[in-house]
């Protein structure tokens, strides 16, 4: 958990710069730094380790492919990296129609270290203060959402709630967390 | 109004960008997503607001070591040697150069084939006064389906014609509906049950007109449009009906 540091965020944002470049010992030192967070990512959405494996490789091909496409200018690197991750792991499990097996017993463990204030990184604050502020219904299928790479239907089974209920929850959730990050 | 433009409000874009790195879009909507944030500055803004503030929470993840395999193959592909250890089938093709020959064989009679004219062309989408490219919401680019739609011609009558695009995986779409969707007003019209392994499916003068009207149409697997939505596509008019 020490990705989001401002030193960190800078160290990424100089390695994903190089490699614009074309440099590769910028690319690799960016595995080195990155590759145990990224796949711990994806294994919470596709929980095959081989499949996941091949998502991670996916990933670090799309970073070189399309590193052009990071902004340093709009946004953080490691949010950059993580949404070409969670998009390869989202495109993966997609496409398997079969059910998927979900792990979400450490959820609640995950929540606790999410909504526990430690200063030292990047926007952190923002974000732990305002899940704590917005209400257990919202941010439950936020967070299933967003770290299992939960579909619609899967939420419905998952929290045994009626799709309209729970797409209101989602919408109401994201207005309520962008209005409080935003202030 | 140009079909992009709609999506060019604050509240929209707003809905669009926190859906795309929540991860709740379907692959369909989360590729138009995508080429609409590459039009649209403001949208692009919005994602990366997104996407940096909710990445804090993938930091809270326990990480987890890789296998050292995968670094390997990643060096193999950019060093253009594809991946690091060839698969079975590659060994035994580098082993054996006869299958390259026998390969080469079986591509010639293909090529003589091409140049055959065939006796029986493909008959769907050829005439067709509307087609339908039908997708799936997995993440292949290609639309899987085409839904060619005939007008009635002299004693032919009006008709549907489903063929598949060979490059994608086919599915059995027998049994499931297919629905339109009105392009003014949004109605859904049910436009009866698909056979995939019958002669084209006939088309009353009701159908006819709901599909002449429609903006895009669904084939789902239950009785009404949103009950496991199968596939979907915009339907184009490619020839002048009345």
């Amino acid at each position: 958990m020490t990705l989001f540091t401002p030193e960190k965020e800078r160290e990424l944002e100089r390695l994903l710069g190089q490699i614009q470049l074309r440099h590769k010992p910028a690319f690799e030192e960016l595995y080195r730094l990155t590759s145990a967070n990224l796949y711990g990512l994806i294994l919470k959405i596709v929980s095959k380790p081989d499949e996941a494996a091949d998502v991670l490789q996916e990933t670090y091909l799309k970073v070189w492919r399309n590193s052009d496409q990071f902004r340093a200018d709009l946004g953080s690197a490691w949010g950059w990296l993580c949404q070409v991750a969670r998009n390869a792991a989202l495109d993966r499990i997609r496409k398997n129609s079969r059910q998927r097996e979900l792990d979400t017993s450490d959820f609640d463990d995950l929540l606790n270290a999410l909504e526990a204030v430690q200063p030292d990184l990047v926007d952190e604050a923002d974000l732990s203060r305002c899940l704590q502020q917005i209400r257990q219904e919202m941010k439950k299928p936020l967070l299933l959402s967003y770290v299992y790479g939960m579909s619609h239907a899967e939420l419905v089974q998952h929290l045994n709630a009626p799709l309209g209920t729970l797409k209101a929850w989602i919408r109401r959730g994201l207005m309520e967390l962008r209005a409080c990050m935003t202030v | 109004m140009h079909d992009s433009m709609r999506y060019r409000t604050p509240e929209v874009r707003q809905h669009l960008a926190s859906h795309y790195v929540l991860g709740t879009q379907t692959a369909r909507v989360r590729r138009r997503t995508e080429s609409l944030i590459n039009a649209d500055p403001q949208l692009q803004a919005e994602v990366w607001f997104w996407q940096s503030k909710l990445a804090r929470v993938n930091s809270a993840i326990e990480p987890q070591t890789p296998p050292a395999s995968v670094w390997h193959s990643i060096v193999a592909q950019l060093d253009g040697k594809g991946t690091a250890q060839p698969g079975v089938w590659q060994r035994l093709w580098q082993r054996f150069p006869i299958w390259q020959a026998t390969t080469a064989l079986l591509a010639i009679v293909l090529a003589v084939q091409l140049f055959v004219p065939q006796p029986e062309p493909l008959k769907v989408g050829v005439g067709a006064d509307y087609v339908a490219l039908m997708d799936s919401d997995d993440a292949d680019l290609a639309p899987e389906l085409i839904v060619a739609a005939y007008l009635s011609k002299g004693t032919e009558p009006s008709r549907l014609a489903f063929e598949w695009n060979d490059r994608s995986p086919r599915s059995d779409i027998n049994g499931l509906t297919l629905f339109a969707i009105d392009k003014d007003t949004g109605a859904v019209t049910n436009l009866g049950t698909i056979a995939d392994d019958s002669p084209p499916m006939l088309m009353s003068k009701v159908q006819w007109k709901a599909l002449k009207n429609s903006s895009e149409l669904v084939i789902a697997e239950g009785d009404t449009i949103d009950d496991k939505p199968r596939y979907r596509g915009p339907c184009i008019q490619i020839a002048r009906t009345s």
